[in-house]
């Protein structure tokens, strides 16, 4: 082992991808034979790279530096880059965000791979059950590349297998709705990732590299050189990068004029792709890149282009936040009304970006943090409402609430979560959001936030009220108990909601804000 | 107004790629055939892709060598731009990122084409606009 390798990383970083790749392989070869063993194989991976994230996450923590850096096939260009800082090679680097984006694909990825093994059965027909979970680990590996990347070009192939994956996976169940709507998210996704490919090669053609640290140093070079320099028409290059890349990333995270997909295509998936696509896809693939170009890469800093970007995203985030909650409050069944909702609460995610301050971007991450949590549960709860009752519509879960209690207690949680109800985790979000609005002098947006979270809890209550105390609409016919790898998922991430409410030091001061600080500090 | 077209001309692959570009998306937002829209969708792949491949071309430019070894064997042309002093060397890498897009593309073509034949199958059309009237 070189004495520069295990300063700056460990081949933990690329075991992560490596093993969730590798069984998918073995997965499809193994399926045939023994779904026993096929479902064990798929728990341990998922379970190994859980822990392996958990063990990077807190290497990430105790760096000096903040981040680890691993070079793929480590050897001269490493120890050249550590000398000279030109990099040739692919580099993996992990910051604090990174991290934390890494424990929430795997940790939410390992309960819904726990809560897939009953719950297949009962919406894919049994042959697509390997395929199920091959697309089910490549979507991971795809999302824990992009999230551990340092190259920008490397973060492109991981986008892509991420991407191709959930196509595959919205279809899976073969319905003839499900198909239609894949097909509408695959036009859009493909569309995006070209935008996101010539923002690529535009940005190679102005700065000359691929990664990303070197290539912010190079944007903040070009963007400050004088009139007479000869790399200042550079400057042009990298703007329509920039155009480019925004609209690619803010089509993947269904910012408005690009939402229209989602609503389609995360209700017909099975509801524990469902979970991973609102909680963890347009995340992974949409914002946490908009958020490392914008200020890892292109140094967009507050005042300057910051204040011009400003409004435009701000525009943005509004339209997002009130468009998505108007259509959710117009919508009968339970699945697409959630699905409506992560468009609104994408736009709350954004408006914190859209500040351009570290606050702002502190409460993004940490709003990154409790939507992913809360959306994943409150999909696995309708994936459980389907299970037992077969229930979709709104209108039909009168008095569920007496039928399936811990299910409907757990989706109250999370309904109060999100319309932001104090101890609970949405609130402390939102309550962050409106201070960062409040220290970037745009005292006025509050009103915004919480005419938003007024209809938020319109249609959000509606589904509680209804399930307390509506009147029975239809005979509920419902299977005995639901299984305990449903159950227990759903319960350990309502228990999630709750603590970081409660113990709001550790996500927000200690985790949130640093990363935050980090994401600024890329390029130095 | 020369003087413009003379730019426009020795820049010809670039406004190739544009219009391509235009051609492709007109297709994949106007026309309501599936086929039609990912057959756009290529269309417009291949101008990004294109275009991407043409900024890295230098006229007569070198193959891209890491280290220029003092006894390397020049094909003529590198030899007339050596003995002038202006060995050029492409770039090579955007042509190794296309090739990854390519291959992206390809994969991408495969899932829309099969879930064009799967809609068939269920919907009995290839057009949107019908589909969405039997979707009710």
């Amino acid at each position: 082992m070189n004495q520069a390798l295990t300063q700056t990383g460990s081949h933990i970083q690329v075991l992560i991808p490596i093993c969730l790749i590798a069984a998918s392989v073995i997965v499809v070869l193994i399926g045939r034979r023994s779904s026993k063993w096929r479902d064990t194989l798929v728990m341990v991976a998922v379970a190994l790279s859980a822990c392996l994230s958990v063990i990077i996450f807190l290497k990430v923590f105790s760096s000096a530096s903040g981040h680890i850096e691993y070079f793929l096939g480590y050897g001269w260009h490493g120890a050249r880059y550590l000398k000279t800082g030109q990099p040739i090679g692919i580099v993996l680097r992990t910051d604090i965000f990174g991290a934390i984006m890494l424990l929430l694909i795997t940790g939410l990825g390992l309960l819904a791979a726990v809560y897939s093994i009953p719950y297949v059965h009962h919406e894919i027909t049994d042959a697509r059950h390997t395929h199920y979970y091959t697309l089910f680990m490549l979507m991971l590996a795809g999302m824990t590349g992009i999230v551990m990347t340092g190259d920008i070009f490397n973060f492109y192939v991981f986008f892509e297998i991420a991407s191709l994956s959930s196509y595959a996976l919205v279809s899976i169940t073969g319905k003839a709705e499900s198909l239609e709507a894949t097909f509408k998210y695959l036009l859009v996704g493909a569309l995006s990732s070209i935008f996101i490919v010539f923002g690529i090669g535009l940005l190679f053609n102005a700065t000359g590299t691929l990664n990303m640290q070197y290539a912010s140093r190079q944007v903040t070079r070009i963007m400050t050189s004088g009139p007479d320099s000869y790399i200042y028409p550079f400057r042009y290059l990298i703007f329509a990068s920039l155009a480019l890349l925004v609209m690619g990333f803010s089509i993947k995270a269904a910012l408005f004029p690009g939402h229209a997909w989602l609503a389609d295509a995360h209700p017909v998936a099975p509801s524990s792709i469902s979970a991973l696509l609102s909680g963890l896809v347009i995340k992974a693939t949409g914002i946490y890149p908009l958020v490392r170009f914008l200020f890892g890469v292109f140094v967009i800093q507050e005042g300057h282009y910051g204040s011009l970007l400003r409004p435009l995203f701000l525009t943005v985030s509004i339209v997002t936040m009130f468009g998505g909650s108007f259509f959710a409050i117009a919508q009968t069944k339970l699945k697409r009304m959630l699905a409506f909702s992560t468009i609104a609460q994408v736009g709350y995610i954004m408006f914190g970006i859209a500040l351009i301050t570290e606050m702002g971007i502190a409460a993004s991450i940490l709003h990154i943090i409790n939507h992913a949590i809360v959306k994943g549960m409150l999909f696995l709860v309708s994936g459980i409402i389907i299970y037992q009752t077969g229930i979709t519509d709104i209108a039909d879960m009168g008095k569920l609430s007496y039928k399936m209690p811990i299910t409907m207690l757990c989706f109250t949680v999370g309904a109060c979560s999100m319309v932001g109800v104090p101890p609970l985790s949405g609130f402390m979000s939102k309550w962050v959001l409106a201070n960062a609005a409040f220290k970037a002098g745009l005292p006025f947006l509050i009103v915004f936030l919480l005419l938003s979270s007024l209809l938020n809890a319109v249609y959000y209550f509606r589904v509680v009220a209804i399930s307390y105390f509506g009147d029975p609409r239809i005979d509920i016919k419902k299977k005995e108990k639901p299984p305990a790898m449903m159950q227990v998922p759903v319960m350990i991430l309502a228990i999630l909601v709750v603590l970081i409410g409660i113990l709001i030091k550790f996500p927000y001061h200690q985790t949130a804000m640093p990363a935050a600080a980090r994401i600024f500090e890329i390029h130095r | 107004m020369i003087g413009f077209l003379r730019i426009l001309l020795s820049r010809i692959d670039y406004v190739v790629t544009v219009i391509l570009f235009c051609i492709g998306f007109y297709a994949l937002v106007v026309k309501s055939n599936l086929i039609k829209k990912i057959i756009g969708m290529n269309i417009v792949e291949t101008s990004v892709y294109l275009f991407l491949i043409a900024s890295a071309d230098i006229r007569l430019g070198a193959a891209t060598k890491f280290w220029a070894h003092p006894n390397e064997v020049l094909n003529a042309a590198e030899a007339a731009h050596a003995a002038a002093g202006e060995l050029a060397m492409v770039n090579p890498i955007p042509s190794a990122l296309i090739l990854t897009a390519i291959v992206v593309s390809v994969s991408v073509t495969a899932i829309s084409l099969s879930l064009a034949v799967k809609i068939y199958e269920n919907y009995g059309t290839l057009d949107t606009r019908k589909i969405m009237r039997l979707k009710g």
